[in-house]
């Protein structure tokens, strides 16, 4: 054999190899329930309270659903999920679904197409982009735009319940103050897409934005420095998530600001504390269940699992109190888990998701 | 044929030119923003900056004889400060009284600190010994916690964010810290005995110096300033995570070593550290008072460090050479 056909050999061989690993999910299994085959899961470290519940859900769900589920844990870092993918990759193990969250989506795009080539890849957490969708067969996790918007009603309830209390605004429509994700990251810019889209008729003033507060240390540490060049300037804050929001309130309260009273804070998602909402000086949050959103994506992989295709392009799941049961239908090309608001003691209170009330998903 | 030495005549820098090298810097940072940044003369704003360099600089004047005795700097800062948050916060949580959690965390952290003294005594790599034991205390806290969020629940422990006559409690521990430990290595024999370590480990040994008593003290005193860390983060926000200090590991190096301290010891004081802490903080405050992307406030931080060390040490040359 000349090496031109040696070589054209080993072109026709992948490329039938590739085929036939498409055509088999494009088959089904024609039911939901795993029968102990395997699944394997890229997510973050579950010493991270929002990693940490995702793969308890996920866990919980697969183990309901009888697919024995894999975790490889990032410590926030794509390189170590670099390392990671070929690892799965040289173990040989053939999974029934890969659950593929990217730290850095522009950067795992090569581990989407790898990872392609071993199964069906249901992307979490991290909207697929043009470039990574060739390689994912589903979206599973948070729609941002809807936890923007459902902020944005919340921060509208506040400038409402701040008028009742007889604030007097720095403005027509009250100046705010922006704490938001780091600089650039998808999460942060899409949820003020939709925060800007529901208060588009009365817009808040904002006054400034200071971007990396995602934790209490990291929202202290610019809080206390922001908040003294805004002190007198601002009503409200919008907070990427309540532990940031519970550092800036420790850095309010030391410039001798009230939060609750002398200023409103909604914060973008529950992460941490919830005693802060509770007692006040949060106005309100979103309640993002991660147990959830790594329970849903076990159900969007067994349902392609089961019909080897997509239906439809989104699903967004209602917030229900107890977990729905899971059908045979297809999943859709967006599968958007629930969120929903809590506003005050009352609020946290009463949110139960999926099972699992206010604290269990935030804080525990 | 006789050999006759000669003494080449000695040049003296004066003792007040190195430390005004450090501190200086500080001085002409605060003069510079003040200048160019309306608001950061503003009281409320000066409070910030030194709340913000407390923390930091309480960790980096605890690393300060590490450093003098010639162990360099440790990388498991952010983990061992975090351990001591944790386990405040937990076992507050858990009722217990404030006192002896304290007394617990203290003596904890020191027990740790000090095994890991007598790893290095022995001869293993101190930055190699830090990195491991910061990876292993990460990783046991993260397991116990399993990554939930650990509170005080309703005990009443919020004195870490509150002050006294009107100075926060974090700045007056900063301050008094640095005097003590200022005071302890200029005129106790343990404090010269560390910085004659760094300066010179052959002769120290050869003056019957216990090389492995210094360096286990150095540790000790280190842990001390990382457990009051903890203890103050954990008093001030009543909850704590494994992932708690993110940054600490490279700011307290940070303000070490733009404070002036040689990394490779003999050389240096806490109140430098303090001061380089200091410095790092007014930096920071400028940089985010005149919007500065935290991407390029990491990269000027990172530049100003790397400019201290870089003069410093081209300075200590020229010294030598003389």
């Amino acid at each position: 054999m000349t090496p031109f056909k040696k070589i054209a050999a080993v072109f026709c061989a992948t490329a039938l190899s590739l085929s036939l690993s498409v055509a088999s999910f494009a088959e089904g299994t024609g039911k939901v329930e795993g029968d102990g085959k395997d699944l394997v899961m890229f997510t973050i470290t579950a010493s991270n309270v929002y990693g940490a519940n995702q793969i308890k859900g996920a866990e919980a769900e697969a183990k309901k659903l009888g697919y024995k589920l894999t975790v490889y844990q990032n410590n926030f870092s794509q390189p170590e999920q670099d390392q990671q993918v070929q690892q799965l990759i040289a173990s040989g193990i053939k999974p029934a679904a890969i659950i593929f969250w990217p730290w850095v989506a522009d950067a795992a795009i090569n581990d989407a197409r790898l990872l392609a080539k071993l199964a069906p890849v249901i992307q979490l957490t991290q909207e697929p982009n043009e470039k990574s969708w060739p390689f994912v067969q589903a979206y599973s996790g948070a729609n941002q735009i809807l936890i923007g918007e459902t902020l944005g009603r919340t921060m509208l309830k506040a400038r409402e319940a701040a008028k009742a209390a007889g604030m007097k605004f720095k403005s027509d429509n009250g100046k705010l103050l922006v704490f938001q994700h780091p600089a650039g990251e998808k999460t942060g810019t899409e949820r003020m897409k939709g925060f800007m889209a529901v208060t588009k008729d009365a817009p808040f003033d904002i006054i400034h934005t200071e971007f990396g507060a995602n934790s209490p240390e990291s929202g202290y540490e610019i809080g206390s420095q922001v908040i003294p060049k805004f002190k007198g300037q601002f009503d409200f804050l919008f907070v990427s998530n309540q532990q940031a929001a519970n550092g800036i309130i420790r850095a309010l309260k030391d410039n001798g600001i009230a939060p609750g009273k002398d200023v409103y804070i909604v914060s973008g998602d529950c992460s941490g504390s919830l005693e802060a909402v509770k007692n006040g000086e949060t106005f309100g949050t979103g309640i993002q269940p991660a147990a959830v959103e790594g329970a849903l994506a076990v159900r969007t992989a067994a349902k392609f699992i089961a019909n080897g295709k997509i239906e439809g392009d989104v699903i967004q799941m209602e917030v229900e109190a107890g977990a729905p049961a899971i059908t045979n239908a297809p999943p859709a090309k967006l599968n958007y888990m629930p969120h929903a608001p809590a506003i005050g003691a009352d609020g946290v209170a009463a949110t139960k998701i999926w099972g699992y009330n206010a604290d269990e998903i935030c804080a525990s | 044929m006789s050999a006759e030495l000669s003494v080449a005549p000695a040049r003296h820098r004066p003792d007040w030119l190195l430390p005004a090298l450090t501190l200086g810097p500080a001085v002409a940072g605060i003069i510079i923003a003040a200048i160019i940044t309306p608001t950061f003369l503003n009281p409320d704003n000066i409070l910030s900056i030194l709340r913000n360099a407390s923390l930091i600089g309480i960790v980096a004047v605890a690393m300060t004889p590490l450093t003098l005795s010639g162990n360099f700097v440790s990388l498991g800062i952010s983990q061992s400060a975090m351990a001591a948050m944790v386990a405040f916060v937990a076992l507050l949580g858990e009722g217990w009284n404030q006192l002896a959690t304290i007394l617990v965390v203290l003596f904890g952290l020191v027990a740790i600190g000090m095994l890991q003294g007598v790893v290095v005594a022995a001869g293993m790599n101190p930055v190699i010994t830090t990195l491991a034991a910061g990876a292993i205390i990460f990783g046991v806290v993260s397991e116990a916690t399993e990554g939930r969020i650990v509170s005080v629940r309703d005990y009443p422990a919020t004195w870490g964010g509150g002050d006294v006559i009107g100075i926060p409690i974090v700045i007056l521990v900063f301050v008094v810290f640095t005097a003590l430990l200022t005071l302890m290595m200029s005129r106790t024999v343990t404090g010269r005995e560390t910085i004659l370590v760094g300066a010179n480990r052959a002769t120290a040994e050869i003056s019957g110096i216990s090389l492995a008593r210094v360096t286990i003290v150095a540790f000790a005193i280190f842990s001390i300033g990382l457990a009051i860390a903890g203890i103050l983060e954990g008093a001030a926000f009543g909850e704590a995570t494994a992932k708690s200090f993110p940054n600490l590991t490279i700011n307290a190096i940070a303000a070490l070593l733009v404070g002036g301290t040689a990394i490779g010891g003999g050389q240096g004081s806490p109140l430098r550290s303090a001061a380089g802490a200091l410095l790092i903080s007014v930096i920071s405050n400028m940089m985010v008072l005149n919007d500065f992307s935290p991407g390029g406030r990491l990269a000027i931080q990172g530049a100003v460090v790397a400019a201290a060390v870089v003069l410093l040490d081209l300075f200590r040359r020229r010294g030598v050479r003389r």
